[in-house]
């Protein structure tokens, strides 16, 4: 019996994206089946905020999108990490492990003597 | 095994269109290959295709819903990039033009040059008919500020008004917050002991609160306040410069003998009128009868908001009718004429600031055309390089738009340089004492730069229309092609010289307007004024000190000060007068002893000392004139004017008969105004300058009327040159009496003051039309050198087969005459047909004249042919073998 899966706190998602894309240009379908296979089936991952996601990233200029063409021959439009990508991405996870360090420190808290 | 792993992109060629379909259609796709590949990856799990496809679509949540989002922030999206690209086009546009600029700096720099040398004159203009014209007065709510006059009875307004007749309209009226009169006051105030002149205008109470200007500190006139009538208030200007810009309750001045407290400093620029320093309040007590008429006074007033000028204007002259019902003597109250205060300063400056604008226009176009018909040729040249242009793929469009940029960033730069020029221009016209209206309020504001801004892109785009969409049409073979072969293709030439014709056309209505001008101003001076003022100085002084005070002192004084002038070396001739020519006088009723029928004008009224009408060169034309025995033992006697004479004993000797100024002297003889036998008649005098009329006017002898006595004005004339005459003046008047100040005009430049707007826009409009001809001159040369190197061959070829260098010359010039005539003709029409509009303009000639337009055709035909004579000599001596050989 698996827990319901956890919902995606906002904001993390485009983090997420551009991690996947560090590894390499992808297509949206790449994109959500790479997250999905890492999530180990915790997070749910909803398609449509993936392409706002994408297309967010993409008018602030830190992914790029070109048209081409699959294994298959279909029509995909793939994205790649920018310079500028690159230097957010590195930002929002330095920013994303401070955070999640501060809020395990004051978890783990245990009072003297208990 | 890794699920994921790179994939090789083929790139697809670039996206299509940007338009919406195109958009949702991009859309559609990328989610369909989504779907797709997720139902794939379910249907490999296990499920059945259907199932498959549903939990595919199931993932977007909604799926149509989801869609159509993204569609929508595709949009956003798409038209945030379209900015950020023509943004992108455009900077790169204009790094292409600067650098193609570089490339031919010679050419670029003569484009902005002339630019902003026609920009910068055409803004600086504007800017005064926006100062001066289109800007409301610097006071609150200036719409509602009018000027008053009473009407005469034949219905036309003077400009002047009696305090009487003010009083009733302020109280009886329904459409005014107030109504104020006032006067122009040349005194001397004592401050901390010393005499300074001081441009003071004595105004009603009420006054500052009509015009309400801006304060530094204090306040206006209090009406209720009687104590207020020993205040007064000051300008920024004087209060800084002559009173030390201090404050507090000791802050006083000296005036007519008693001390008054400054109550007030109205802020710089505020001044009404214009550089007035002192306002002190008046008095008004209602005398009627007679002095009803005498008009002495200026009246403002400030409307209710709800009422406009015409109503105000029937308002009132119900009152001014139900005075002239019941006073049936005053002249001036057969109605109210109203206009606003704006208009009323303006005056006739309204119309030459106009000319200026259009003549300044002129020459604008003139050098546009200039410029266009030289891009034209230039573009000629250029042929060739927009030809591999295009061949690279450029389009029409993107031609066009380049070259279009390249001129605009040419014109602008233009037209930043010729709107500093215009700063300068406006600054330096500011800087002048000309007699202009608002000279003060002259200044560069936001309308203005705009008004630069956009008469350059205009610029801009005019200058390279036409050789832009020249260089476009050209097909790009047929262009490389010939362009090796000196041959290439210009047109006919067309554009070239039809902008030659209208430089022409434009030129001759330009110096047309300036010899009309000229002759005008001509005209004007060859007016006789009636009296001489070369050489001729006048000083006003007052005897308001308290040593004056007693009996026989102010006389006295005039008599020690006329000696000391006349005794100095420097001068020839002095006299005194209470009101001086060309400056403000009054004028009053009269009695004569033969009957008239109809209502009399007012006629000038001048106290005069001995000696007068030598000083200033009026003739005496029968009887005789004043002595120093025509005092207050002898009976009252009286000179009058030519005017005077003619019309009330037209035919006869007026000697010996009798007139009595009712107006300007029973106020003096307890209601009763004495008799005055008539002695002399001298010439008439033109007292307002040279384009006004001669008033009528008669002449006491100042020893008979000592109610004069208290302010004066010392004649002088010199014999030597001007400058030294009014430093010594100063300097007698100083040792006679340290306590007295006076300001000393010179009688010539007060002459041509009254005519400054005239003189000043003669000036200015030569300047424009020996610019308009320059450059007419310039276009002439420039489209003839053209055609000369466009024809090269042809001529050599003429010159082989035996033509004399003088057919060439013949067939050069030839070919331009013809432009030149027509441009003449149309010149002659534009002239019959702007006549109307400068007919106010314009003195004693028309603006057909025929004289003026054979000159102008003549001078401008001359320029023309000048300027094409020299492209002739040079193609006459072309080189023949050089010409058809070498390439």
């Amino acid at each position: 019996m698996a827990d319901e899966p956890l919902p995606l706190l906002k904001g993390t998602l485009d983090l997420l994206v551009l991690k996947t894309l560090s590894w390499g240009p992808q297509h949206g379908f790449g994109i959500s089946q790479w997250l999905e296979a890492r999530a180990l089936d915790e997070v749910e991952l909803d398609d449509s905020a993936l392409y706002h996601a994408l297309h967010r990233l993409e008018a602030r200029r830190y992914v790029q999108s070109t048209w081409g063409v699959t294994e298959n021959g279909r029509k995909a439009r793939y994205y790649r990490l920018t310079d500028a990508g690159r230097q957010q991405l590195a930002r929002e996870a330095d920013t994303w492990q401070r955070y999640s360090r501060v809020v395990g420190h004051i978890l783990a808290f245990t009072p003297e003597g208990r | 095994m890794p699920i994921f792993s790179f994939p090789r992109i083929r790139r697809l060629p670039r996206a299509a269109p940007n338009g919406e379909r195109a958009v949702a259609r991009r859309v559609a796709e990328e989610l369909e290959t989504h779907v797709a590949l997720w139902t794939e990856t379910f249907v490999r799990r296990g499920m059945s295709p259907d199932e498959a496809e549903a939990a595919a679509r199931r993932r977007f949540g909604n799926y149509q819903a989801a869609e159509s989002s993204l569609i929508r922030a595709a949009y956003q999206r798409e038209g945030v990039f379209r900015m950020r690209e023509s943004l992108d086009a455009l900077i790169s546009d204009i790094r292409f033009a600067v650098r193609q600029l570089r490339r031919a700096r010679g050419f670029a720099a003569f484009n902005v040059l002339t630019i902003a040398l026609a920009v910068g004159l055409t803004t600086a203009v504007f800017a005064m008919i926006d100062a001066i014209l289109l800007r409301p007065l610097p006071f609150p709510a200036a719409s509602q500020l009018v000027e008053l006059q009473g009407k005469d009875s034949s219905g036309n307004a003077v400009v002047v008004v009696s305090a009487d007749n003010w009083n009733d309209w302020r109280q009886q009226n329904r459409t005014f917050t107030n109504i104020a009169i006032h006067t122009q006051n040349r005194m001397s105030v004592l401050i901390g002991g010393e005499a300074v002149g001081v441009r003071a205008e004595y105004v009603s109470p009420e006054f500052l609160a009509v015009v309400k200007p801006r304060f530094v500190w204090g306040r206006g006139f209090d009406e209720r306040s009687s104590a207020d009538f020993f205040t007064v208030v000051v300008s920024e200007r004087f209060w800084r410069s002559a009173l030390g810009a201090k404050t507090g309750p000791g802050l006083t001045v000296t005036m007519f003998g008693s001390r008054r407290e400054v109550i007030g400093v109205v802020a710089d620029g505020q001044e009404y009128p214009t550089a007035t320093e002192l306002w002190f309040p008046y008095q008004h007590r209602q005398v009627g009868g007679a002095a009803r008429n005498n008009i002495n006074w200026f009246a403002v007033g400030r409307l209710r908001p709800e009422a406009s000028p015409q109503v105000a204007e029937r308002d009132l002259t119900a009152i001014a009718q139900r005075i002239q019902a019941s006073e049936p003597a005053s002249l001036y109250s057969y109605g109210v004429a109203i206009l606003p205060l704006k208009d009323f300063l303006i005056g006739d400056t309204r119309v030459y600031l106009q000319l200026l604008m259009a003549a300044v226009f002129a020459v604008l176009l003139i050098g546009i055309a200039n410029l266009a018909s030289a891009n034209l040729a230039r573009g000629v040249r250029r042929a060739g390089e927009m030809a591999v242009r295009s061949a690279l793929g450029a389009g029409r469009g993107r031609v066009l738009r380049q070259l279009l940029i390249e001129h605009l960033v040419v014109a602008l730069s233009g037209g930043a340089i010729g709107t500093l020029l215009a700063v300068g221009v406006v600054r330096a016209v500011r800087a002048t004492s000309l007699d202009i209206p608002r000279l003060s309020e002259l200044s560069i504001d936001a309308r203005v730069l705009l008004f630069g801004i956009v008469t350059s892109a205009i610029a801009g785009v005019l200058t390279g229309i036409l050789p832009a969409l020249q260089a476009s049409n050209d097909a790009p073979q047929r262009t490389m092609a010939l362009s090796g072969r000196g041959n290439v293709k210009g047109g006919r030439g067309l554009p070239g010289r039809a902008l030659v014709g209208a430089e022409v056309a434009l030129s001759v209505v330009l110096v047309a307007c300036a010899v009309l001008l000229v002759q005008s101003l001509r005209s004007v001076l060859a007016r006789p004024l009636g009296f001489t003022t070369d050489r001729v100085i006048a000083a006003e002084i007052t005897l308001d000190q308290p040593a004056y005070r007693a009996p026989g002192t102010k006389a006295r004084y005039w008599q020690e000060l006329l000696t000391a002038v006349r005794n100095d070396p420097q001068t020839a001739k002095a006299a005194l007068v209470n009101w001086a020519p060309l400056s403000p006088g009054g004028v009053g009723a009269v009695e004569v002893d033969t009957t008239v029928v109809g209502d009399e004008p007012a006629i000038g009224y001048r106290a005069v000392s001995e000696g007068y009408f030598e000083t200033l060169g009026i003739p005496v034309l029968q009887g005789r004139v004043f002595t120093d025995r025509d005092d207050a033992t002898q009976g009252r006697v009286v000179i009058i004017g030519k005017a005077v004479a003619e019309r009330y004993w037209p035919g006869r000797s007026p000697i010996g008969r009798r007139i009595r100024a009712t107006n300007m002297e029973s106020a003096f003889h307890n209601g009763e105004a004495p008799w005055l036998t008539v002695v002399g008649v001298v010439g008439d005098v033109r007292h307002y300058g040279y384009e006004a009329e001669p008033i009528p006017v008669m002449y006491v002898s100042s020893l008979q009327v000592p109610e004069r006595e208290f302010g004066m004005t010392l004649i002088v004339r010199g014999r030597t040159a001007t400058e030294r005459l009014v430093e010594t003046t100063r300097r007698i008047v100083r040792q006679l009496d340290p306590q007295i100040a006076t300001s000393v005009r010179v009688l010539e430049e007060q002459a041509r003051d009254r005519i400054a707007t005239r003189s000043a826009s003669m000036n200015v409009l030569l300047i424009f039309a020996f610019v308009a001809l320059a450059l007419a001159a310039i276009g002439v040369f420039g489209v003839l050198s053209f055609f000369v190197v466009q024809r090269r061959r042809e001529m050599a070829v003429r010159a082989a087969i035996g033509a004399s260098p003088r057919s060439i010359i013949e067939l050069v010039v030839g070919s331009a005459a013809r432009v030149v005539a027509i441009g003449l003709v149309a010149g002659v029409a534009g002239v019959y047909a702007s006549a109307g509009v400068i007919r106010a303009t314009l003195f004693d000639v028309v603006a057909t004249d025929g004289k003026v337009l054979t000159l102008t055709c003549l001078v401008v035909a001359a320029v023309a042919l000048i300027a094409a004579l020299i492209p002739a000599l040079r193609a006459s001596r072309v080189d023949v073998r050089e010409a058809l050989v070498g390439e």
